[in-house]
């Protein structure tokens, strides 16, 4: 299985398509960021003042480079019959399967960070860092995207196996973007309303939660915004969302295995 | 038990037949392709739901999970089986809902934890009005933990009413959810109290009178302007002070959401003075003793039978009181040849302006003011009415574009805003407490009118950019203001909160007079400071009679058109009120 995890790895580093799409969803990023900044006068120009207003948006945009790259691995894979030749060569179903799983769980989270990370930090360098919020909870919840965005890479995968066909990540990751940037503006679908309120219930409205930042507002009459933040993380929130995390994980790879391991290669 | 979770546990328990029937089909055609659907039940328990997963459905998402076990064999019988197990497991949460005093328990004491605590860091008037949380705190948590136990949101709406009225600041107020409209009004207008025929008012000369009357009065000799003496033996102001409706700052809703009658704690006093008798006459048993003066003068009593809530007629009476003229914002009528109105409800005129800072943001609405003012003045228009009556606030800087075409030339300040401290998250002091003064609001005036006169009319309901438009305009020697009260007397600028099942507004934003002062608001005293140059109009036995015998004749735009379009502009032009009709050709 280590020589599957190895190729799924150079391919992952090596092919063009996904180099190119995560530099496209790099730029739109930092074209949001950055013009966003100029439109918007009442943003305040230090990181960590801009974070707050604009991580859920971010969030969402950078959620489907990792999706496309999971697609590029697993759906290409069936597509152009290389797992059915791996299979007939007498490798195993859980050495295909695994193979391909590990590498994008590994690799497909921390993208969506860096994705993240890259353009937020040339904003804080050009800037300046400022204390709206502590650095350190910015980077905390950062850490804790990981596990609704293993969670969510693990779904990908389970559908990937399941539909065998790269499209099935673009219609997904598109979705998922959608889904995000609906809820940002208010869902009018009660259940994921709930599952903001809910912590552990959804990825999405999980990852979403940790880029909003509790806070109230107010202005003066020349209708400059100011906030406070309540940026405290307690154990109720993230105690669900690392366990639901990591359940959920495991039971899509689960679900995943399951269905590849009898499924029908033709 | 909800109607939307029996329906959730109905479309999972039929797909547990779906998937019983599936399997036997699966046996026959084999392809893994049937595994998914086993998958798919979990969906619906979770998608079909109004406020999310709930603790007594439990039964029913172990059911899906128990059921979707399917996807792991091929085994016709053992899916059979996953499918009848999940089906009874489902069933189970029915009686576990009903039997669950917590079922769908809404988190009304977590929501006033919310939005106390923010209030209370947040609160701009604190020192002003002399507010104690502590004891507010201690007050009202225990009220809240017990509506929590009791999951009552009628009491909720009643309780949160009644903290707002604590603040006698028109901008506290607490909006609960769609959810609890019905038991909300039920609440509100169960506080009400009780209909016996009429409303009671009190009348300049501090006598209370009869208004509103119902007809079967008559027998008894009651009839609009009656003055009432005792309700069940004791004073009418009295009496209000013990209606559970008393004090109360909150509103009644319909189904929809449209907001039907406001309650106020008045901010300033002398309001609350004139709407003192009102309560009163929702106060009593299946009967209440009524002592009042006939025709005569002579003193009579009559016991009055109850004859259903009192709401529908006492907002009925603040409506017919309050009035204003029924039609858009910003809609001008011509009153008669000399003189044209301009209804103002609310100070907005559309988002683009609402949303913006900048002088010239509201230049198209002083635009079509204007071209209608130079267009009204060539037919012969000399004075102005402005109708602010209810009006319920907005931007400022509206206010700025309207009151700049009619205020004598010059340059004038409007308000002045506090300075945010980035450092502390407050609004900055100085070393005796005081907000320190921040940016100015200014506007030149046009005083398109030239010579001519404007008249304000206000109510008690004419609230936060109103009270800053009457506060501004109250200084101009070109301008009266008549009303049967002040204005609200709340112009701080309003935040929000919100929580899981309501929200909160609160004056969260500093805005000062050019003293220093707090602008407007009422402080311990509850005098507010725009009240003063109000031309109070006498509420006698002439106006009781002209609002409710003679009929409410500004309710139509268009006998608005006919004739003066309210009592108060009626009572101007008998009167001769000088500012307006005196010296006049």
């Amino acid at each position: 299985m280590s020589d599957i995890i190895r190729f799924q790895f150079r391919q992952l580093f090596t092919k063009r398509i996904v180099h190119l799409a995560n530099l496209l969803v790099l730029f739109v990023i930092f074209v949001m960021l950055f013009l966003n900044g100029e439109s918007t006068p009442e943003i305040r120009d230090t990181l960590t003042a801009y974070v707050p207003q604009t991580a859920s948006f971010a969030a969402s945009i950078a959620l489907m480079a990792p999706m496309i790259m999971i697609g590029m691995v697993c759906g290409d894979d069936f597509e152009d019959k290389t797992i059915n030749h791996e299979l007939t060569a007498g490798r195993s179903r859980a050495a295909s399967y695994f193979g391909r799983a590990i590498p994008v769980m590994v690799t497909a989270p921390l993208t969506a960070l860096a994705l993240l990370g890259i353009p937020y930090g040339v904003y804080g360098a050009m800037f300046g860092i400022g204390n709206a919020v502590p650095l350190s909870n910015i980077l905390l919840r950062t850490l804790l995207m990981l596990f609704p965005l293993l969670r969510l890479s693990a779904f990908f995968v389970f559908l990937l196996f399941i539909t065998k066909k790269q499209l099935a990540a673009v219609v997904g990751a598109l979705g998922a973007t959608m889904l995000s940037l609906g809820m940002i503006e208010g869902s009018a679908l009660p259940f994921l309303s709930a599952a903001k309120r809910i912590h552990g219930m959804l990825s999405i409205p999980d990852l979403l939660n940790l880029c909003t930042f509790d806070n109230w507002r107010t202005y003066d009459l020349t209708l400059t915004n100011y906030y406070t933040y309540y940026p405290e993380l307690h154990a109720a929130q993230i105690v669900p969302v690392i366990v639901c995390s990591l359940v959920m994980c495991a039971v899509w790879l689960l679900l995943g295995y399951h269905f590849f391991h009898v499924d029908d290669m033709n | 038990m909800q109607i939307i979770d029996l329906i959730a546990v109905a479309v999972c328990v039929l797909g547990c037949g779906a998937l019983w029937l599936l399997a036997e089909r699966a046996d026959r055609i084999k392809s893994t392709k049937w595994k998914l659907l086993w998958l798919l039940l979990p969906v619906p328990a979770f998608v079909i739901t109004k406020r999310g997963p709930d603790i007594s459905l439990l039964p029913l998402y172990l059911g899906t999970v128990i059921a979707a076990l399917g996807f792991f064999t091929e085994a016709k019988p053992r899916r059979q089986k996953l499918a009848a197990a999940g089906a009874v497991c489902m069933l189970l949460s029915i009686p576990v809902c009903f039997l669950n005093p917590r079922y769908r328990a809404k988190s009304y004491l977590k929501d006033f934890e919310t939005l106390f605590s923010c209030m209370r860091e947040h609160y701009v008037l604190t020192e002003h009005k002399g507010i104690d949380w502590d004891a507010l705190y201690a007050e009202y948590q225990p009220q809240f933990a017990e509506i929590d136990r009791t999951q009552d949101a009628g009491r909720n709406a009643l309780v949160w009413g009644a903290l707002s009225g604590e603040f006698h600041d028109g901008h506290v107020g607490y909006s609960y959810c769609k959810e609890d409209n019905d038991a909300a009004a039920a609440a509100i207008k169960a506080a009400l109290g009780n209909d016996y025929g009429l409303s009671v008012m009190h009348c300049s000369d501090g006598s209370f009178a009869a208004v509103n009357t119902d007809e079967s009065l008559a027998a008894y000799g009651i009839h609009n302007g009656t003055v009432i003496t005792k309700w069940d033996g004791r004073s009418p102001d009295e009496v209000s002070k013990s209606s559970p409706a008393y004090g109360l700052s909150t509103f009644v809703a319909d189904q929809d959401g449209h907001i039907l009658m406001h309650l106020d704690s008045y901010p300033d006093i002398d309001n609350e003075i004139f709407w003192s008798g009102l309560l009163a006459a929702g106060v009593g048993g299946e009967s209440v003793t009524v002592t009042y003066l006939d025709d005569s003068g002579a003193e009579q009593t009559a016991v009055l039978p109850k004859t259903g809530e009192y709401f529908e007629r006492c907002r009925d009476t603040v409506n017919t009181i309050n009035q204003g003229i029924e039609s858009a914002n910003l809609a001008w009528s011509k009153i008669n040849e000399t003189t044209a109105c301009l209804r103002i409800k609310g100070m907005s005129y559309d988002m683009k302006s609402y949303n913006s800072a900048e002088d010239d943001a509201f230049n198209e609405m002083k635009d079509e003011l204007r071209s209608t003012i130079l267009q009204y003045q060539a037919e012969g228009v000399r004075d102005v009415i402005i109708d602010l009556r209810s009006n319920e606030g907005g931007s400022p800087h509206m206010v700025n574009g309207v009151v700049s075409m009619f205020a004598p030339k010059g340059e004038y300040v409007n308000m002045i805003t506090g300075v945010w401290d980035e450092e502390h998250h407050k609004w900055a002091t100085d070393e005796n407490g005081n907000y320190i003064k921040g940016k100015t609001i200014k506007f030149q005036g046009e005083q398109l009118l030239g010579d001519g006169r404007v008249i304000l009319l206000v109510n008690s309901e004419t609230v936060s950019a109103g009270d800053d438009m009457v506060k501004i305009m109250s200084d101009m020697e070109n301008v009266t203001i008549l009303g049967f009260t002040q204005p609200n007397g709340s112009c701080q600028a309003v935040t929000f909160q919100s929580a899981d099942f309501g929200s909160l507004s609160f004056s969260g934003c500093v805005t000062l007079d050019q003293d220093g002062s707090i602008f407007i608001d009422s402080g311990k005293d509850r005098q507010s400071t725009d009240g003063d140059a109000v031309q109070i109009v006498p509420f006698d036995a002439a106006a009781i009679h002209a609002l409710f015998d003679v009929g409410r004749t500004d309710s139509l735009l268009s006998t608005a058109t006919k004739e003066p379009c309210s009592y108060l502009v009626r009572w101007a032009e008998e009167n001769q009120c000088p500012v307006l009709y005196g010296n006049r050709n």
